[in-house]
């Protein structure tokens, strides 16, 4: 082979994926396929003509699908495809192992792309409101759908992607929560993490203090971020933040307070082979200090059994239990101590209404102690009046969870002009998920609302 | 934007908790809580089941002869292994959002290990026994009288120590696959590869090519084997194969058809060169022709009727036939048995010469039956067993940094 005909083979190789070594008529769907790709990108709103830099177009196609982390392991996939594919040019008529392996790592990369490639047409698909047969013809003739989608007035995508540049995701307060003596302090710059090589915000820009005494629902819709959330919190997975309860720093001094705060987890994270007393006594020997006696122990055990409805089951196997017991026990478990500081992931799943509505009642008997009580719930309505305030997260146009509102029950309603949590939430929830798709609007008036805030209490 | 104040950090009184030790017997009875309820005890028979089945492999060889042995010893080895992975591998992975939780409520990482290793080594203490005891009721051979032993006083109680050396190691090596595992299906897909691993490099029964060989050295499999191996008796023991496939082939026909010509030519080969001067006839004597006769032995019986015949001599003569000369184009058949090649030159002759010369050839200093080779694969093992615990510990220490 020619010198000239190799960097042929190998610039085709990186920019349409065929060598020129195979039959010429290969070249022209790889072609009709970037002009599609130009105008799927078009509507998108990104720049069409980056459809023609290899690699970058996998990138972008992922961003067009919504699928910006399967994007970019499409163009590395891509990639790698090529460098085998290149190195194939100069190895296939030697001896020895290496066409072999460069054979082995082909079809591995080949399987991998096509899985990638499917993931990312299913997004697209989703993107444009079609069906997911449309897969198919994108794995096997991917310029008839590049084509079509991209240049027929039909086909249209439900949202651009450029659409997240202008939006609350660029929006900040600008303010930080204060810090007091009693009480609780958040101040969440962000919670990220790493996905192939991009940082991905999860929460980001969430301050707000919480009164001693105060039981505070956590409402938003799902994927909001109220689990991760409550996590960043109580140090669980922990965030760029700065969370200070009665004083002193969560992150910091965690190993001294962990005895002040209480979790109790969405999952119900005990042991089945353990009966209800065992698995209070193991942890109340964890939890409460060493000064204390067996029978001191044993005392706050029965004590803790008889607030959560325990006691008829305390010999009963944690497997064999119900679910609203397995969750009483979990709450149990935590209360032993007698954490300041109380958060619960839904406990009132598997529970009925009455039970539920039982379980409330003991979280603000507890709240009125002077403790402080975070709570997600799905059905907050039903227990709204036990309540102090409310904090609602949204997902902004980036997918992040912001903080659309932190205050009095009463004036949240008036903030978003509903009557009940089910609607605001049904307000701030993407048009998509059957909400009214308005998150970014409330996110950047309550931001507006809450640097103003800030402003008052600085002139104060 | 305004400043946060951050509220100087206040001295409290340190409140102490459950220590270390507490918690290991917290931990100890929550894992014979779950060897009860949870059908942990099924490894038990499970052990007893699997020795079952390799003794009635390994029986009628183990300490038998040196191919026996060394199957013997993999087999035994790989129970051991297999035993110790099943053991322990979802033990930690299972139950992982649990240790987070309890981690973070004031459970010390190295208390709970602490109390996984101590479960952990009574059950593969367990294991041990019953996999001993099932060998011993299926008739292995394993020597049993007093003073059989080479560290202690019974052979039994040696290999016992070995198979359980074998076992907590490999246990200890899944504990620690189990703590860098998030799932069970992870670590359950993780088994497989350094299963395979431990049997492929263990440089036991399969061959390995010389660049591989090194990697035996990171495997549980190539100590234990080393270990069991040793204790058998593998070098002093025969090497049963060579002679038993001879042995096989005794109706084996062989020979085939010569012509003169071609018989001559061998007569000039190097190999006939080389015996030349060896003596095929020696001197005839009178007293031998009278012996022969059955004649009374007479004064002059010392005297020499014929000189000595060499090789040499004897293939100048077939050279120099004239006979032969002129029929060299007749064909011989010559067919015999291996059987009958046996009896000529006498089958316990070749027997022990096969034998003997095969089992040098298969001679390993690694499985010298010396005390001191012994413990060193002893030590060895317990090399493994500490770095797996520890390095368990350690990356169950990270498992704050765990997300969802």
């Amino acid at each position: 082979m020619s010198v000239l005909m190799v960097i042929l083979n190998v610039l085709s190789y990186i920019f349409l994926n065929v060598g020129i070594n195979d039959q010429w008529y290969y070249l022209i769907p790889a072609v009709l396929t970037l002009v599609g790709l130009w105008g799927v990108f078009r509507k998108c709103g990104l720049t069409p003509w980056h459809a023609l830099i290899p690699y970058v177009r996998d990138v972008r196609l992922g961003e067009a699908a919504g699928m910006e982390k399967e994007g970019r392991i499409l163009g590395l996939l891509s990639v790698l495809t090529s460098l085998v594919n290149i190195a194939n040019l100069f190895v296939s008529n030697s001896n020895g192992l290496a066409p072999s392996i460069l054979d082995i790592a082909g079809i591995f990369l080949f399987l991998l792309l096509l899985i990638y490639q499917i993931r990312v047409f299913m997004g697209l698909t989703e993107v444009f409101n079609r069906k997911k047969s449309w897969i198919i013809l994108w794995i096997l003739v991917e310029w008839i759908p590049a084509i079509i989608w991209g240049w027929l007035k039909k086909y249209q995508p439900l949202w651009k992607a450029s659409e997240l540049k202008n939006s609350a995701a660029n929006f900040f307060s600008g303010s930080k929560a204060e810090v007091m003596d009693q009480g609780l302090t958040v101040n969440l710059e962000e919670r990220t993490i790493r996905e192939f090589l991009k940082k991905i915000y999860l929460l980001r820009d969430i301050h707000m203090y919480i009164q001693p005494g105060h039981m505070v629902l956590l409402l938003g819709g799902s994927g909001a971020g109220k689990t991760t959330y409550l996590n960043a919190v109580n140090g669980y997975e922990k965030a760029k933040a700065e969370v200070i309860l009665n004083g002193r720093n969560m992150y910091k001094e965690y190993k001294d307070m962990m005895y002040d705060i209480g979790f109790v987890p969405q999952q119900d994270l005990m042991r089945g082979s353990d009966s209800v007393y065992r698995t209070l006594m193991d942890a109340a020997m964890l939890r409460l200090p060493s000064g204390f006696t067996h029978a001191e122990r044993e005392a706050r055990v029965e004590e803790v059994m008889e607030i959560f409805g325990l006691t008829p089951v305390k010999d009963n196997l944690v497997v064999k239990l119900s679910g609203g017991q397995r969750k009483r026990l979990s709450i149990a478990m935590e209360f032993l101590s007698n954490p300041s500081l109380f958060i619960l992931d839904e406990p009132d799943s598997g529970l009925d209404g009455v039970m539920a509505r039982e379980l409330f009642l003991q979280l603000r008997q507890i709240a009125d102690q002077g403790k402080i009580i975070i709570v997600i719930t799905h059905t907050p309505d039903r227990v709204i009046d036990l309540f102090d305030d409310v904090i609602v997260l949204a997902k902004d146009a980036n997918r992040t969870g912001r903080l659309a509102w932190f205050g009095p029950i009463d004036e949240a309603r008036a903030f978003f002009g509903k009557d009940s949590m089910e609607e605001i939430v049904k307000a701030v929830n993407r048009e998509e998920e059957g909400g009214e798709g308005r998150a970014d609007e409330f996110i950047m008036k309550y931001a507006e609302k809450a640097g103003n805030m800030n402003a008052e209490v600085q002139h104060v | 934007m305004s400043e946060v104040n951050t509220v100087e950090t206040k001295k409290v009184r340190k409140v102490h908790h459950t220590g270390r030790t507490s918690q290991v017997w917290i931990y100890l009875g929550k894992q014979f809580r779950f060897f009860i309820n949870e059908n942990d005890w099924k490894v038990l028979p499970m052990a007893a089941i699997i020795a079952g089945l390799v003794a009635m492999v390994i029986r009628k060889k183990f300490f038998v002869n040196m191919e026996g042995s060394l199957i013997g010893a993999f087999a035994l080895a790989c129970v051991g292994i297999w035993n110790g992975c099943f053991n322990s591998i979802q033990t930690v992975c299972r139950e992982r959002a649990i240790i987070k939780r309890e981690h973070r409520s004031g459970m010390h990482i190295s208390a709970y290990m602490a109390a996984h290793m101590i479960y952990q080594f009574l059950l593969c203490a367990a294991q041990t026994v019953l996999t001993m005891f099932v060998m011993r009721q299926l008739s292995v051979p394993i020597p049993r009288n007093y003073g059989s032993g080479i560290i202690t006083p019974w052979m039994i109680c040696d290999l016992g120590i070995t198979m359980f050396l074998i076992t907590y190691a490999a246990d200890m090596m899944s504990l620690f696959l189990s703590s860098i595992s998030r799932t069970t299906t992870s670590a359950m897909t993780l088994m497989p590869f350094i299963l395979i691993f431990q049997l492929v490099f263990s440089g036991g029964i399969i061959p390995l090519p010389e660049w591989s060989r090194p990697l035996s050295n990171f495997t549980i499999s190539n100590y234990g084997i080393r270990a069991l191996a040793s204790q058998s008796g593998y070098n002093e023991l025969p090497m049963t194969t060579v002679w038993n496939t001879v042995s096989g082939m005794k109706s084996s026909t062989i020979g085939g058809d010569f012509t003169v010509a071609e018989l001559m030519e061998k007569l000039d080969s190097p190999g006939i060169e080389k015996f030349k001067d060896r003596v095929v006839l020696g001197t005839i004597t009178v007293g031998d022709a009278e012996a022969a006769l059955g004649l009374e032995k007479s004064e002059n019986a010392d005297e020499a009727l014929t000189n000595p015949v060499t090789v040499g001599q004897v293939v100048e003569i077939l050279k120099n036939s004239e006979y032969l000369n002129e029929h060299r184009d007749k064909v011989i058949s010559l067919k015999t048995t291996v059987g009958d090649v046996l009896d000529i030159i006498g089958e316990e002759n070749v027997k022990n010469f096969v034998q003997r010369k095969t089992a040098e050839a298969a001679y390993k200093p690694e499985y010298e039956c010396t005390p001191k080779n012994i413990i060193r694969n002893w030590v060895m093992l317990g090399v493994f067993i500490a770095v797996f615990a520890a390095l368990a510990t350690l990356m169950l220490e990270l498992i704050d940094k765990d997300k969802r």
